[in-house]
């Protein structure tokens, strides 16, 4: 036994000897991004990977589903095939044509999210990313290494630090900062009036055509992936002048059969067991959503239901659609339709018809694709004819404004945009079956989320 | 007060989806012996056949969820168990655990798949639309009652009520009061005796099926609206519904469908009760409870000493292989050319390829984790993603957030996951096959719901980034760089790997895997070689999970979710894990994989399906692929070997060296033998047949029979005979064959060679029906009764009609007063009668009766040889085998002595004299 280890050592040793060898040999001659250092190698001349004289490739990534759930953000794809079209239709940017091959699903998981961007950037050779709509955990280090410029609804707090990432509504989940969109439009549309342009606070009462409840308080309940936003959330409320129930409870992100027990908590936490004026429901899916609705009005709970971002698919359905009636949705990203943004509806629709899709209802993934295919738009022609990475690196993040679409999305700034949320929202409200608008596209501040502190302010659209 | 009857309203409901799983895992289990881990898949795949019906053919929800309970259910019943569960129950546990995992992963991905694909024909999202919502069997939109307090309930939860306590009846009264649920009961009680008795324990297993899978069928389309849409929430129903089996104990359906609402309840209140104070921030406290649950209920089930699973398949785990041997100087010259092609393509590929190879190495080495806790170990273990976790998440917590140097951070990860795979293993010492499987996969979830939830240990969910490493101003962090660390850290695990199986302690695992009494009364330390597998799987496990998250240069703690870790076990058993070049072959598989299927496809479902499958199929074959094909190989070359050696006139000469000596295998016969005795068979059956319709024959003949079990022989050419009417006692010495000829008599054991005829019909073919149909009734030793049945169930398994069973039972008093009593409850000699008093009515032709007065008093003992006597007297042949002469002697029209498995003599007993049978006993010739 003991001569037969030897020689499997010795064998191993050639091998290692061998491999070694080869790899010295072989790395000297290829330099394929290793300096690790942030943003920098790939190749800097006039060729440029994924642009040829009338064509720039893009693909997108998304999370189409979370656990198996289906997120909504399957739509992305087509709201952003639609708005590439109307700019292929006016000539494309700068004389190239947007080839837009698609977006790939990676349900959530951060390995099949990297996967599939190595495969779009090293294999199909593609100039950017957009959208980018995931849930998963994103590092920014191949990007950073492959200087992949990436448009889309940045989630993920990792990719706020790199200048690669240009989200539609800033850098959302940065925890420095409070998230302060969901607070100040329930109070504003509580109260019929926008926050105070300098201190941001809501003080006039509660209109009387809402079901008054007694104070103003507000609670979320979330998944505990998304914990995070409860303190900062609890900031924001304070900076209105409301209350913030004491409810720190999160549901496992795979859902639970039977929400009472949480729904008990909260009436329990808020105003002495009448549970709070208002509340934010952000589970993973409109039906958690709705079961958790159901177990607070099956307790008596009179308040304000707030969901974030919407869903059409739900009010299809005869199950759902009779308990989402009088809630509130609103939108952090952009308008719902109303009679300020309508010329932009229309287009949208047109350019839905343009791609094969005539009379599709517009749900959020259709406006959130639109939205972030409208942010790269605007940023390549910026660049203008020559457009490589280090181009557009030079351009945009040395000051670059978008004004955004009116009553529709958020002005940004780059570079400041890359680490700040634009804290714009609004409201619709279900009544008959149909979302209908309650109040325009409204921007307002940014706070510190530790100590409330307005840390710049928005100008109201 | 009104909080805590609220939670336990609501945690019913929850409690009632998990009963009626677990009921259904139980009635397989105990009927044949496989642990259905793909149940709550079913029950997914039942809630898609249930929406599409609906969405696409527009038929009213009622309608659809009775088509999927009663048609489309029970068919896939029917299917699978034709085409898996039969195969899988003759399998060793090892490989009926992999199956229905595999399945469990197939079958989800299969709906998915069938759903993504469609949608690419066109038109097609008129035949299969697709679900964005659950969708309620009841009304809608959904009725909700306050009942009061502040307790709430709803039509959803009401249905769910409903069929829960249908599904509770159902079985019921199938179990008590059918005759399917007699024989099922009855297999379970004693699975050969009831083949003996004619019980069809195919079409029982069949029957089991059905019922598990109507039930899961009931929780797919009633539990949709609670599980949602995510095949996960079905996987995870599943096994918070094995935790319900386990309080059953594996083997009482009412316990287990009452451990389904106790758990459920427990889930509801703990999560509600701890939603206030410093716990509340850990999210999974509630769903971590029933596996909490499950632990405890292993390890109270370990500790009780009685006979714990049913009948579970006699087949034990098949042999342990040695260890190969060392392989040839040809072999390893062919390992040097593979490495250097294996590095020419390596470099000569892109980078995004690298990547790929790079993270097939990373899982080359959480595969080598398995090799050494189920290859060597013989464990099957769902609950390794936790520890892979561990590696990567911990390493990144300490050099994130306490600023350690990454390898410092390393070691300490490391450590943690060996303390963890320690923690993991005490437990579970006494615990084996499917219970260790379960109790892995609990501590899996436990850790993965309560430590890694925990906000600080994930970084608020957003995870850690792992930095490649860097040796002073050399960076190994470009891709074709860090292949070299993965590929050295790779080898340097295999060769400890092989050193750990070589070693002592290695041995000594292997050792106890093979014979756990045998190695213990070695002196070897079962304790002590659980844990070090447990603790050395771990740290592989975790030196993986880290290297992982180094090549992807992140890691959350969502990275590896417990089920992850199902899908590895399907990929490393198709593969292969009993040597490190399988757990290598499985790793690049997984990486590459898919990346290839992604040109294809884009549904990402297939690696599930096709891994799931691949387990299926080949988990009776713990070798994987790789065996699978040496074994082929194997195969030829003694095809080859035989045909050139029948050539040459030579016997038979297996010119296999190096070949791992595998007992499973069947052995090698000569075909020209075989096929001389059969046709010798065939003349003189031929001649049989004429002689017994002459009447000529004896009721029982017995001519030339060899049997035996495995490579042993233990009957050497019996010749015995029995006429009608007669009483032929067989003595013989233990250890001579007795059990053995009576157990081939009964139609358990097959004859080798030779032929029993009964009644003149040969009986090589007959199964336990229809040797009961040829007149044959066995009474086996140790009393032929169903101890867990009562005296009336007993006899309405024999005898068909209730007009015989009130004739039995006003024959035998004694047995009329105790009807209901369970039959293990009585004495010695009434049981006796019990297994005997059928054949009063019965009237077989021919009784064998395999020690029938063994431990009875000397009234029992009359009593029964009196039965003897009055069934002789009417004609029936009788055979009695008996160890010591005694009264049988006196009662008995012939005498036979067998030694050594050969029938010494056969004479009249007026022939024999005391003196004879005493020089027999002795072996003193005359």
């Amino acid at each position: 036994m003991r001569s037969w280890n030897a020689q499997r050592r010795t064998t191993l040793l050639a091998v290692s000897a061998v491999v070694l060898l080869t790899a010295a040999c072989s790395s000297a001659n290829k330099q394929t991004g290793d300096s690790g250092v942030s943003g920098g190698g790939g190749s800097a001349n006039n060729s440029s990977r994924g642009v040829s004289d009338d064509s720039i490739k893009i693909a997108g990534d998304l999370s189409e589903t979370l656990g198996g759930n289906p997120t909504g953000n399957a739509d992305v794809d087509l709201g952003t095939k639609a708005r590439f079209y109307v700019t292929n239709q006016a000539g494309g940017i700068n004389g190239r044509k947007i080839n837009y091959i698609g977006s790939v699903d990676d349900g959530g998981s951060a390995a099949t999210l990297l996967a599939n961007v190595r495969k779009q950037v090293l294999d199909q050779k593609v100039f950017a990313i957009s959208p980018f709509d995931t849930y998963a955990p994103v590092d920014a280090s191949f990007f950073n290494d492959q200087s992949v410029p990436t448009f889309g609804d940045i989630i993920s707090y990792a990719a706020c630090g790199s200048k690669w990432f240009f989200g539609s509504d800033g850098c959302v989940e940065n925890p420095t900062f409070a998230e302060t969109t969901s607070v100040a439009a329930i109070a504003q549309y509580m109260t019929g009036k926008a926050p105070d342009p300098t201190t941001g606070a809501i003080t006039a009462p509660v209109a009387s055509d809402n079901p008054p409840p007694a104070g103003n308080s507000y609670a979320v309940i979330t998944s505990s992936n998304l914990a995070q936003i409860i303190p900062t959330l609890k900031v924001a409320a304070k900076h209105v002048g409301w209350d913030a129930c004491d409810y720190n409870a999160t549901v496992p992100p795979s859902g639970v059969t039977d929400f009472s027990s949480f729904a008990g908590s909260i009436m329990r936490s808020c105003d002495g067991g009448k549970g709070p004026s208002v509340m934010l429901y952000v589970l993973p899916s409109t039906q958690y959503n709705v079961n958790m609705l159901r177990a607070m009005r099956g307790l008596g709970w009179k308040g304000q239901a707030e969901f974030a971002g919407f869903d059409p698919a739900s009010l299809q359905s005869a199950d759902l659609a009779p308990t989402l009636e009088g809630s509130i949705y609103y939108d952090d990203g952009v308008g719902f339709e109303g009679p300020d943004n309508k010329a932009t509806y229309d287009q949208i629709r047109s350019a839905l018809a343009g791609v094969g899709k005539p009379g599709t209802t517009i749900s959020q993934g259709i406006l959130a694709g639109w939205q972030s295919a409208d942010l790269i738009v605007q940023g390549l022609t910026k660049v203008g004819k020559d457009l490589t990475p280090a181009n557009l690196d030079k351009v945009l993040n040395s000051g670059w404004d978008t004004p955004g679409i009116a009553g529709f999305s958020s002005a940004l700034s780059f570079p400041t945009s890359h680490t700040h949320p634009a804290p714009c929202w609004n409201i619709a409200k279900v009544e008959s079956g149909k979302y209908v608008q309650a109040t325009t596209f409204t921007c307002g501040q940014v706070l510190n989320s530790k100590t409330g502190a307005v840390v710049s302010g928005g100008a109201a659209k | 007060m009104n909080q805590f009857i609220g939670l336990i309203i609501s945690g019913l409901v929850g409690g009632a989806l998990f009963a009626m799983i677990s009921v259904g895992l139980v009635t397989t289990y105990i009927t044949t012996g496989i642990f259905n881990f793909s149940q709550g898949s079913v029950a997914f795949a039942c809630a898609f056949a249930f929406m599409e019906l609906h969405l696409a053919a527009h038929i009213p929800t009622i309608a659809s969820a009775a088509i999927t309970v009663l048609i489309i259910a029970p068919a896939m019943g029917i299917g699978l168990e034709a085409w898996v569960f039969r195969h899988l129950s003759r399998a060793p546990e090892q490989a009926r655990i992999v199956g229905t995992v595999g399945l469990a992963l197939a079958i989800p991905a299969a709906v998915q798949i069938c759903l993504t694909e469609v949608t690419h024909i066109p038109g097609a999202h008129v035949i299969a639309p697709a679900v964005s919502n659950p969708i309620a069997l009841g009304p809608t939109p959904t009725r909700s009652w306050n009942l009061g307090h502040g307790i709430l309930f709803n039509s959803n939860q009401l249905i769910i009520l409903g069929f829960a306590a249908l599904t509770a009846l159902a079985y019921w009264y199938i179990l008590k009061h059918t005759r399917i649920g007699l024989e099922m009961r009855a297999a379970v009680d004693g699975h050969q005796l009831a083949r003996i008795r004619g019980v069809k324990l195919a079409r029982v297993s069949r029957y089991a099926w059905i019922m598990s899978f109507i039930s899961a069928g009931l929780v797919g389309v009633c539990g949709s609206i609670l599980l949602g849409l995510g095949s996960d929430s079905y996987l995870v129903l599943l096994f918070v519904s094995a935790a319900a089996a386990v309080i059953g104990g594996l083997r009482s359906v009412p316990l287990a469908f009452a451990g389904g609402l106790i758990l459920g309840v427990l889930e509801n209140l703990v999560s509600g009760y701890v939603q206030r104070g410093p716990l509340a921030q850990v999210a999974g406290l509630g769903s971590a409870a029933p596996f909490v649950a499950l632990l405890g209920g292993l390890w109270l089930m370990s500790r009780r000493r009685g006979r714990v699973a049913g009948t579970a398949a006699a087949a034990s785990d098949a042999p342990v292989a040695l260890i190969p041997p060392a392989k040839s100087w040809r072999n390893r010259t062919g390992f040097l050319v593979l490495a250097v092609v294996a590095v020419v393509v390596y470099y000569s590929v892109g980078e995004l390829w690298q990547g790929v190879f790079n993270q097939g190495l990373a899982m080359s080495v959480i595969f080598l984790s398995f090799v050494v806790s189920t290859g060597l170990g013989g464990i099957v273990t769902l609950g390794q993603a936790a520890f892979v976790t561990c590696g990567g998440l911990l390493a990144g917590w300490f050099s994130g957030s306490y600023g350690f140097p990454l390898w410092l951070a390393a070691i300490f990860a490391i450590a943690a996951a060996i303390v963890a795979g320690v923690l993991v293993a005490l437990p579970a010492i006494r615990l084996s096959g499917l219970q260790l499987a379960l109790a892995t996969l609990a501590l899996a979830y436990i850790f993965d719901q309560l430590i890694f939830e925990i906000p600080a240990v994930g970084n608020q969910a957003n995870g850690w980034f792992l930095a490649r490493p860097r040796i002073g101003s050399l960076s190994f962090h470009a891709e074709s760089r860090f292949g070299i660390v993965l590929f050295l850290a790779l080898l340097i695990v295999i060769v400890l790997v092989r050193n750990f199986e070589l070693s002592q302690t290695g041995r000594s695992v292997l050792a106890t895997r093979g014979s756990r009494w045998g190695a213990a009364s070695s002196g070897v330390s079962i304790v002590k070689a659980r844990l070090i597998v447990f603790a050395v799987s771990a740290a592989i496990a975790a030196v993986g999970g880290l290297l992982l998250g180094q090549t992807l240069t992140e890691v959350t703690a969502a990275s590896n979710p417990p089920l992850s870790a199902l899908l590895w076990v399907t990929i490393v058993i198709t593969i292969g894990i009993r040597r490190p070049a399988g757990a290598v072959l499985a790793g690049m598989s997984s990486s590459i994989f898919p990346q290839l299927l992604g040109y294809l496809t884009t549904s990402t479902q297939w690696p599930a399906l096709l891994f799931g499958l691949g387990a299926v199929g080949l988990a009776q074959n713990p070798g994987g692929i790789l065996e699978l094909h040496r074994a082929q190989y194997h195969w030829v070359v003694r095809h080859v070997a035989q045909v050139w050696d029948r050539h040459r006139g030579g016997g038979l000469v297996l010119a296999t060296a190096g070949a791992p000596v595998d007992f499973a295998a069947t052995p090698v016969v000569d075909g020209a033998q075989l096929n001389g005795s059969d046709a010798a068979r065939r003349t003189h059956s031929a001649d049989r047949q004429r002689q017994a319709d002459n009447g000529e024959l004896p009721a029982l003949f017995v001519e030339n029979l060899r049997a035996g079990y495995g490579e042993l022989e233990i009957l050497h050419g019996v010749n015995l005979s029995a006429r009608g009417g007669s009483i032929t006692a067989l003595f013989g010495m233990n250890g001579s064959g007795k059990s053995t000829l009576c157990s081939v008599l009964a139609g358990t054991v097959d004859a080798r060679e030779g032929t029993v005829f009964l009644n003149g019909q040969d009986a090589s073919d007959l199964g336990g029906v229809d040797r009961l149909r040829s007149g044959l009734f066995v009474v086996t030793e140790s009393r032929s009764i169903f101890p867990g049945l009562t005296v009336e169930d007993n006899l309405r398994l024999t005898l068909r009609t209730s007009a015989e069973i009130s004739k039995v039972l006003a024959l035998f008093k004694e047995l009329q007063a105790r009807r209901d009593t369970p039959a293990g409850m009585l004495s010695g000699g009434e049981q006796q009668l019990l297994a005997m008093a059928p054949a009063m009515v019965l009237a077989p032709r021919i009784l064998v009766a395999d020690e029938p007065t063994l431990g009875l008093a000397p009234q029992a003992r009359e009593r029964i040889l009196g039965l003897c006597q009055a069934l002789r007297d009417r004609g029936t042949a009788v055979l009695l085998i008996e160890e010591r002469p005694g009264e049988v002697f006196d009662i008995a029209d012939d005498v036979a002595l067998i030694r050594l498995g050969r029938i010494e003599w056969q004479r009249p007993r007026s022939e024999v004299s005391a003196q004879t049978l005493v020089n027999s006993f002795l072996s003193v010739t005359t």
